[in-house]
């Protein structure tokens, strides 16, 4: 049997975001209607101000 | 003490309204505690009976689904409860309920269930069932999954495990819980893609109310000001089945971070995740430059599946991108074409329709050098609705081309299968290896991997829970009651090793499950897995901390366990003989 070729991957773009993981982004590219994933601070930041709002407010 | 004007616990949303929680359940105007849950007694985390002892406290803290918190194991007497602050994350949001601060949901506090025991035990409410209603926690108007109605939901089993005491039970006082009911559409998606954000805020949420509650103990006893420092021991039973496993996720590094902050007002924090229950499940495996492993696809998935790759460590970020091959029945091979770092690529058929999508990143490690990594996601095998895109399942194809950086790029699928209740009607892909055996000549199971093998292959070690990698949480493994052996299906940290602690699960090697609490007060049901494992490692190291042990770490932990030098994993007492059934 002879293999069909796919078109091929698209051009690659842009992600919306660096923090979040590939099923994330997916998530939100399926299910937010046009929404997309609030832009975050890197990691190190988020968890800096994650940790200290938890053990200082 | 929550000074005026100070932010709210959490201000970033959980998701987009209406997708992650239904629209009633967001607080529209989050804002600091007003300091009314030391001096309202109808906010109080407990009420005076109910506190614990300062010197012999041990906090609990549960993340999970559907925490029963009326249940009679959760109470000090028939009418005061010792669930300190729940977080019911999918409930609608009450306006004049303690719990402003949050993003979403409603807070449920000791004295407040404790007028609902009361009323309970009058009369004036019929059955405990009543009072989940007249709660909010369920409502069957709302569009929602129903967890919190569950006769034996996996929260009621987890948090049983971990904080359940009979009345009377003198321990029972110095456990106060502090749960966190987590929105049903985090814990439906195994891809734990939601989770990250809410289960941040949802450990947030714990320390932020243990520390009240010490506060709290502080005010009704006369104490100075942050002198009562209890532990608290937080019970995470989720896991991942895919992940870089390095300890670099935001969750893990969250968690290190919490476990590592040297509070002044609150003592050490613990976290205690299951292992895993997915070592002979065929999710993970092992690909080299050139090579190429199977991916087997069922009929009948209505859900897509997500795979990773993640590449060795690079000392410098990489400069060319990672590129990965996919093929399907009847369909050629097909090269990503990712021209830098950070892109999305689809696949799609002669109709426009996807095939598969793929997401490339580069993730710097907190230890240094870098990983790369690209996340496939397969479309369902069968459509949802009319017009979307499927693809055939069968036998696809996973590949790298030579020129990839040289090393080991791990793979590993994300579970497609849910907690029993929740909607989504998934098939487990699984990774194809020829070469791969869980059974031999003479039928037993093949629970290690073989010393000899290939490159390219299917393994079932470093299937460890994905969330759990980190350098200080605890994991916890499952051996069998009568053989006291590990369970098959137990998921390995390195090539063979079952957890940091074990403890009893399974009644036989074939004899699945054990008894555990459901949802309505002496109800039991049968479960099994390592979740079952991890409540009651928590159980047993809020014991050792509420009598004055301060374990540094792991190791620590694992000698205070009885744990050998050579690191073979301690085996723990069994609790459940104190489980009704």
């Amino acid at each position: 049997m002879e293999l069909k070729s796919p078109p091929g991957w698209s051009e690659p773009a842009p992600r919306k975001t660096t923090i979040f993981s590939g099923c994330t982004e997916d998530w939100f590219a399926r299910n937010a209607c046009g929404a997309e994933p609030a832009p975050e601070p890197t990691p190190e930041i988020l968890l800096r101000d994650l940790v200290e709002r938890a053990f200082k407010s | 003490m929550i000074a005026p004007g100070q932010e709210p616990l959490l201000v970033a949303a959980l998701g987009p309204p209406g997708l992650v929680l239904p629209p009633d359940a967001v607080n529209p105007d989050p804002r600091a505690l007003d300091g009314s849950d030391l001096t309202d007694p109808d906010h109080a985390y407990l009420e005076d009976a109910a506190l614990p002892d300062p010197q012999h406290g041990c906090i609990i803290g549960v993340l999970d689904d559907a925490i029963p918190f009326v249940h009679e194991r959760l109470r000090l007497s028939p009418s005061v409860s010792r669930v300190a602050a729940l977080w019911v994350q999918d409930a609608a949001f009450d306006p004049q309920g303690p719990g402003h601060d949050l993003p979403a949901g409603r807070e449920l506090r000791g004295a407040r269930i404790g007028t609902w025991l009361e009323q309970l035990q009058s009369g004036t409410i019929p059955t405990e069932d009543s009072i989940y209603r007249l709660s909010g926690v369920v409502d069957m108007a709302r569009e929602t999954t129903h967890a919190a109605g569950f006769a034996a939901g996996h929260g009621a089993a987890v948090s049983l495990l971990a904080a359940g005491h009979a009345m009377g039970d003198p321990d029972g006082r110095n456990r106060p819980l502090i749960g966190v009911n987590l929105a049903p559409r985090v814990i439906a998606d195994s891809s734990g893609g939601l989770a990250p954000r809410v289960l941040a805020a949802s450990v947030l949420f714990i320390i932020s109310r243990a520390r009240r509650l010490c506060r709290l103990i502080e005010a009704r006893r006369s104490l100075p000001p942050n002198s009562v420092r209890l532990p608290v021991v937080l019970n995470i039973s989720l896991g991942l089945t895919a992940g870089p496993r390095d300890g670099s996720s935001l969750i893990e590094r969250l968690l290190d971070q919490v476990a590592e902050y040297p509070s002044d007002d609150l003592g050490p924090v613990h976290v205690v995740l299951p292992s895993g229950n997915h070592r002979m499940a065929r999710l993970r495996g092992v690909l080299q430059p050139g090579g190429t492993l199977g991916w087997q696809l069922h009929p009948d998935d209505r859900t897509v599946t997500p795979l990773e790759v993640w590449g060795p460590v690079h000392p410098t970020r990489p400069e060319r991108p990672m590129q990965v091959g996919l093929s399907g029945p009847g369909l050629k091979r097909a090269w990503t074409a990712f021209t830098e770092d950070n892109q999305v690529t689809h696949l799609r058929d002669d109709e426009g329709h996807d095939i598969a999508r793929a997401y490339h990143g580069t993730v710097a490690l907190p230890q240094g050098g870098y990983r790369q990594t690209v996340t496939l996601v397969l479309e369902p095998t069968c459509p949802d609705k009319p017009g979307q895109g499927w693809i055939a399942p069968g036998m696809w194809h996973l590949s790298l081309p030579e020129d990839a950086a040289p090393g080991d790029h791990a793979i590993s699928l994300q579970r497609d299968e849910v907690l029993r209740g929740f909607p989504r009607e998934a098939r487990q892909s699984r990774l194809y290896d020829p070469a791969y055996r869980d059974r031999d000549d003479s039928d037993r199971a093949m629970s290690l991997d073989p010393r000899d093998q290939a490159a390219n292959r299917v393994q079932r070690g470093d299937t460890i829970n994905a969330y759990a990698t980190g350098r200080r949480t605890l994991r916890a493994g499952v051996v069998t009651r009568r053989e006291g052996s590990v369970a098959d299906y137990n998921s390995l940290i390195g090539a063979d090793l079952a957890g940091d602690l074990l403890i009893a699960v399974d009644r036989a090697v074939c004899h699945a499950g054990m008894p555990i609490c459901g949802r309505g007060s002496g109800s039991f049901s049968m479960m099994s897995g390592s979740s079952l494992a991890a409540p009651q490692v928590t159980r047993w190291l809020a014991g050792q901390l509420a009598q004055g042990a301060r374990p540094a770490d792991r190791a620590a932990i694992r000698a205070l366990a009885g744990g050998q030098p050579d690191g073979t994993p301690p085996v723990l007492p069994s609790f459940s003989d104190d489980i009704p059934g």
